[in-house]
């Protein structure tokens, strides 16, 4: 071969070399996804008591306050509902009334039984804590003296979509 | 004859000075899947994998990051390289489709081998975001 053609080699070799030797790169292959997200909590622990009326008229309700519930939902629609376990004596009701986040709504005061009832509803895509919670007792003079007692209310987030 | 062996001895030495970046492993499937009622979404993160520098010429460099699309909206990937050295973290960067620095002031000639952290976060507008990938891309550049 002559000279002229191995110095042409050499020359195209060298200017790869050097072209290649610029920025190195290494890639990683990154994997990701976002679950369907809905989580519901309260705070506080009210106490009720009604004791007291105007004459000629029904015993006077009473409402708890300080109390708070707490929403987180990726989705679109999610709604709150409560429930108690077992019924309220008779001619006694115990209503709950949730703040609903921005953009959702709230049933007002919704008495709470057995079956669950909506009482905050089109929820989307947020997150919001502090939001007030109340609960307010009724009881009709037929009621009579109720003893203390309790029920556990069950507020269940239901997702959108 | 001798011009040409010249020549490629220059070729030899430019590519032994190649700095050679290797990234280990790849990271297992992020998922964004829980929260506590009332707050954003809880990140996830993975630190299984690592990278590695040898060997550098002598000069400043830094490592940059990229990913090859974008993040879905609310949606972000961030990542931490460790470094060693006089090497500087920039610590949690979020990554777009621009390079971006992850690492700078390297002049150690060769690394160990060193964490890469990525975290995923989403925001609750982000909504239900399928599986999917990006590709980040490293790479090391020269500095002043």
């Amino acid at each position: 071969m002559k000279k002229s053609a191995f110095v042409t080699i050499g020359a195209l070799v060298a200017l790869a070399a050097v072209n290649t030797a610029s920025a190195q790169s290494a890639t990683q292959t990154v994997t990701f996804q976002v679950t369907a997200i809905n989580q519901v909590a309260v705070t506080g622990t009210p106490s009720l008591v009604i004791n007291a009326a105007a004459a000629g008229s029904a015993p006077t309700s009473v409402t708890s306050s300080g109390n708070t519930w707490s929403v987180t939902t990726n989705q679109t629609g999610a709604s709150i509902t409560a429930s108690i376990p077992t019924a309220m004596p008779a001619g006694v009701t115990l209503s709950a009334n949730l703040t609903a986040p921005a953009g959702a709504t709230s049933t007002g005061l919704t008495a709470l039984g057995t079956t669950a009832v909506n009482v905050v509803t089109g929820i989307t895509k947020l997150n919001a804590s502090g939001l007030a919670l109340s609960y307010q007792l009724d009881a009709t003079a037929a009621a009579g003296v109720v003893t203390s007692s309790t029920r556990v209310v069950t507020y269940t987030i239901t997702g959108g979509v | 004859m001798r011009l040409a062996a010249v020549l490629l001895a220059v070729a030899f030495w430019s590519r032994d000075a190649r700095a050679q970046l290797t990234v280990s492993g790849t990271p297992a499937e992020l998922t964004v899947g829980a929260a506590t009622a009332g707050a954003a979404p809880d990140a996830v993160s993975n630190s299984s994998t690592s990278y590695k520098i040898t060997p550098l010429p002598a000069g400043n460099y830094a490592l940059t990051a990229a990913i090859d699309s974008p993040m879905p909206a609310g949606v972000t990937l961030t990542v931490t390289l460790a470094a060693d050295g006089t090497a500087s973290s920039s610590g949690p960067v979020a990554l777009t489709t621009t390079p971006n620095n992850v690492v700078t002031g390297i002049t150690k000639k060769t690394t160990g081998n060193l964490p890469i952290t990525y975290t995923v976060t989403a925001t609750p507008a982000a909504g239900v975001v399928p599986v999917q990938t990006r590709v980040v891309t490293f790479t090391i550049v020269s500095t002043p």
